[in-house]
């Protein structure tokens, strides 16, 4: 198995042998077509080829099963708050669906909150399925091929990296915190922030201990910061990461163009010629 | 001969990257804990890093404190990217702010006088985040997701959400943490920024 920012992919994994710039392009283009497609349908079907591409990199759901719960509370955020702030939200039909109460729920509204939500699904898919698939080296190696600065490449893959391992910190503490018997979920939703704190200080901590070890090893390595806007500005030289950990295949180039093409599609079927099924029907 | 002072920016781009990591770890958990919709959360303990930030680690605490949102925003919010680009100069605000009127004043950020206290309250807690709340709000007005009516009532949501959680955590955390950090060689201390 090999670790990737945020689980374990089996090392003859189809995708283990996609190139890093294959997954770099899949990264911001992916990122891209939700903005620009209002429609929902399409939104969700992107979200679920995503999904269906991280069950065929056989990557390890159980390391990544929480995120997908995160879906229910992100549609109790934008559906509720579409449906209280409907008004705002409504647009110009005003168009009464239900009403709760003294609350109207409005067509308009829940029709945005849906498009939100299909747009959320679809990028939180798409992040996940990148971050499950891809390791620091492999996104380290793209963007030294692309000449960004040694400091700023660092920074990035080390946000990645970090942000998942500071995911698992939460949780650790979490678990620690409920072994001494304070468990969030046993606490009303009101109280719960107030214990934030027994979350925040340890991670705070952490993060200062590891920034440290961090350093010292970085050091250790040979490797010389500089300040943050000079090593972010200089052009990167390629190293042997690039040479040991990067190729460009064929299938690679191909898939590059297709996922071009498809934005290509998507900004002139929706800008130029207005095609209908990029806008949302549920106005 | 002058004796030329080495600078330890590999431990700080390292704590830069940490607490970027670390900042969109608790916006996000930190928003979907209490939300109270309309894109803005009655919870952002995020807050209280994004101003402590600048305070211990000067610039490298400043650029994490606009950029950790742009993820942190689409995952605890529920926003899009454009929007969440949108909200730059807010959280500029929200992230400057603070350490530049504790280096102007000369305030002890280990909240020790009254001054301190004060300052801390009044511009790290109150003020950035008034400042921050207008221009947050403003920025979704003119990308279209809200309208200028509605935007009181996100403007006191976004106000409220911010405030307290600077309040009670960047308080505990300022004063329990801070002496730790100074003693660490990722303090920067005033006037260096970096």
């Amino acid at each position: 198995m090999q670790r990737t920012f945020l689980s374990y992919i089996p090392v003859d994994s189809i995708f283990m042998k996609v190139s890093a710039s294959t997954k770099l392009s899949f990264f911001f283009l992916f990122n891209f077509y939700p903005f620009f497609i209002s429609n929902p349908l399409l939104n969700f079907l992107s979200g679920i080829i995503a999904f269906l591409l991280t069950l065929r990199a056989r990557v390890n759901l159980r390391t990544i099963s929480k995120y997908y719960k995160l879906f229910l509370t992100l549609a109790f955020i934008i559906f509720v708050s579409s449906a209280f702030f409907g008004e705002s939200l409504a647009g110009p039909s005003r168009e009464v669906i239900v009403r709760l109460g003294p609350i109207n729920v409005y067509k308009g509204a829940m029709a945005f909150g849906l498009e939100a939500y299909s747009r959320v699904f679809a990028l939180v898919c798409g992040m996940l399925f990148w971050l499950a698939i891809t390791t620091g080296t492999e996104l380290f190696a793209a963007l030294e091929k692309l000449r960004i600065g040694y400091n700023l490449r660092i920074s990035i893959v080390m946000i990645f990296r970090y942000f998942s391992v500071f995911d698992g910190d939460y949780h650790v503490i979490r678990e620690a915190e409920k072994s001494r018997a304070l468990d969030l979920s046993t606490i009303p939703i009101y109280k719960r922030p107030l214990h934030f704190a027994y979350y925040l200080v340890p991670l705070v901590m952490l993060v200062i201990k590891r920034a440290l070890e961090t350093g010292a090893a970085m050091e250790s390595r040979a490797f010389k910061g500089t300040k943050l806007y000079k090593g972010m500005i200089s052009k990167g030289k390629e190293t042997y990461l690039t040479k040991k950990y990067y190729r460009l295949e064929r299938v690679d180039v191909l898939a590059i163009i297709s996922m071009i093409a498809i934005l290509a599609v998507i900004l002139v079927g929706r800008f130029y010629f207005g095609w209908a099924w990029f806008m949302n029907p549920f106005y | 001969m002058s004796e030329e002072v080495v600078k330890p920016y590999s431990a700080r781009l390292s704590l830069f990257a940490a607490w970027v990591g670390l900042c969109i770890v608790v916006g996000t958990y930190g928003s979907l804990s209490l939300p109270i919709g309309g894109y803005v959360s009655g919870f952002w303990p995020a807050m209280a890093l994004q101003a402590i930030g600048g305070l211990w680690f000067g610039g490298w605490g400043f650029a994490s404190a606009f950029l950790f949102p742009l993820v942190s925003d689409v995952l605890g919010e529920a926003l899009p990217f454009y929007v969440a680009v949108a909200l730059i100069p807010a959280n500029i605000v929200q992230g400057g702010l603070t350490v530049v009127t504790f280096r102007a004043l000369k305030a002890d950020m280990r909240l020790k006088s009254a001054k301190d206290w004060a300052l801390w309250l009044v511009v790290g807690c109150v003020l950035s985040n008034a400042i921050g709340a207008w221009l947050g709000t403003t920025a979704f007005v003119l990308t279209g997701l809200i309208t200028w009516e509605a935007q009181p009532l996100f403007f006191t949501g976004w106000f409220i959400g911010n405030t307290w959680p600077a309040i009670i955590f960047g308080s505990l955390i300022l004063k329990a943490v801070t002496p730790f950090v100074q003693r660490s060689r990722l303090y920067v201390e005033a006037p260096d920024w970096w």
